[in-house]
């Protein structure tokens, strides 16, 4: 299963772009993707996004390797970027 | 190359593209719209837009652009996802390069937008993500009790400095050998006020440097030497159009806004471009007019090649 992490803030003018790609895209894979999204105003969001070293949002991280910062990204990326993890995925 | 004859190409799907080719498809016209990443363009994002006609409590800007969307595949656009790199004028066809083909069509209109000119900083593309933002009601958060420093001139620079000044321990503004520009006294004032803002006149970034991430700045042209920056938030300039307009034999003005005339057409017959890039008001309104603008014109052009 790839697993798509997405990054982003309530108040970021470039979050819901993204969000909404990655949605998109993602619903194309069926089942064999998943999405996360993790909110970096929550404490927890935080938190976690400074232990990956997340200092800008949206960043969108495809099976753990980051991929995209800032938005727009083009969807011919992302999903590429998926069918790259997927093909390396055991 | 693309075998198939478009009646018109639109470079760009912001809304200046999207009005044109509502008016050309309308009319019969098969219409293509080359878009390198979001439709809908800068009016496309959670903001409110106020002042849209038609719309008194305001529209979100990707609602808005969403319309102007559905009612260009209404009409039977198609479109491409695809980054635009070139224009040739045969006469009376045009030729539209991208990184993944060439196209033919009767007409083209562009509807490029602004091109933000990048500092070009060393370790801007390095540190990009990792130190290095361009927005800061987005980014601040991640350097709260940080140091950092705000790049740049202009009303958004001075905005961007009092944001951050709320949350790092500490910001250097630093506007460039230019100066902030006039027209927001009031706001310059107030920055110039905080007692964790530090204001570097006089001076440029020579580079930016770090090792995962950002840790700081190396300055030139004033009091040189070093800061000790965790974030460096950019402010990018505008500019007007880039060198393929230009190659293309597009005449520009000395800001590089595309010159044209009460039809939208440019120095080039059949040739049309509308919005930020003909510089013509900023506004969704405005590159809304003139794309419908330059939809007409581009069909008139066309029906007098068939005559």
């Amino acid at each position: 299963m790839v697993k798509v992490e997405v990054y982003f803030s309530p108040v970021c003018p470039h979050c819901p772009g993204a969000r909404k790609l990655v949605t998109e895209v993602v619903s194309q894979f069926g089942g064999s993707v998943e999405v996360e999204e993790v909110n970096t105003y929550t404490k927890e969001g935080m938190e976690r996004g400074m232990a990956n070293q997340v200092m800008a949002v949206p960043t969108v991280f495809v099976d753990g390797e980051r991929k995209f910062v800032g938005f727009p990204f083009s969807r011919q990326d992302l999903e590429d970027s998926i069918r790259q993890a997927q093909g390396d995925s055991p | 190359m693309s075998e198939e004859l478009y009646d018109v190409i639109i470079i760009g799907g912001g809304p200046a593209g999207l009005t044109a080719s509502i008016y050309t498809s309308r009319q019969g016209l098969r219409t293509l719209i080359i878009e390198r990443k979001q439709l809908g363009g800068r009016a496309w994002g959670p903001h409110t837009i106020e002042n849209f006609p038609g719309f008194p409590m305001g529209i979100n800007g990707t609602d808005l652009m969403e319309k102007f969307i559905s009612q260009s595949r209404k009409f039977g656009v198609e479109f491409k996802e695809e980054t635009f790199v070139g224009l040739t004028d045969m006469g009376e066809a045009k030729m539209v390069m991208t990184r993944k083909g060439i196209y033919l069509s009767k007409a083209v209109i562009l509807t490029i937008g602004l091109q933000r000119k990048s500092l070009s900083l060393p370790g801007e593309t390095e540190y990009k993500g990792r130190g290095v933002c361009y927005c800061a009601i987005c980014d601040g958060p991640f350097f709260k009790d940080m140091p950092v420093a705000v790049v740049g001139a202009g009303k958004e620079a001075v905005e961007d400095a009092l944001t951050l000044s709320r949350t790092s321990s500490k910001v250097y503004a630093i506007p460039g050998s230019k100066g902030y520009g006039e027209g927001f006294e009031e706001e310059l004032e107030e920055l110039a006020q905080l007692s964790n803002v530090e204001i570097l006149e006089g001076t440029d970034i020579a580079s930016i440097e770090g090792e995962d991430v950002v840790t700081g700045l190396t300055l030139k042209n004033g009091p040189t030497g070093k800061l000790d920056v965790n974030g460096v938030f950019l402010i990018l300039e505008n500019v007007g159009t880039g060198s393929m307009i230009k190659d293309a034999g597009i005449e520009t003005d000395t800001g590089g806004c595309i010159q044209v005339d009460e039809n939208q057409e440019t120095n080039l017959k059949g040739i049309y471009a509308a919005g930020d890039c003909a510089c013509s008001g900023m506004q969704v309104v405005t590159a809304a007019g003139d794309g419908g603008k330059a939809g007409l014109a581009a069909f008139r052009f066309v029906r007098s090649l068939k005559s």
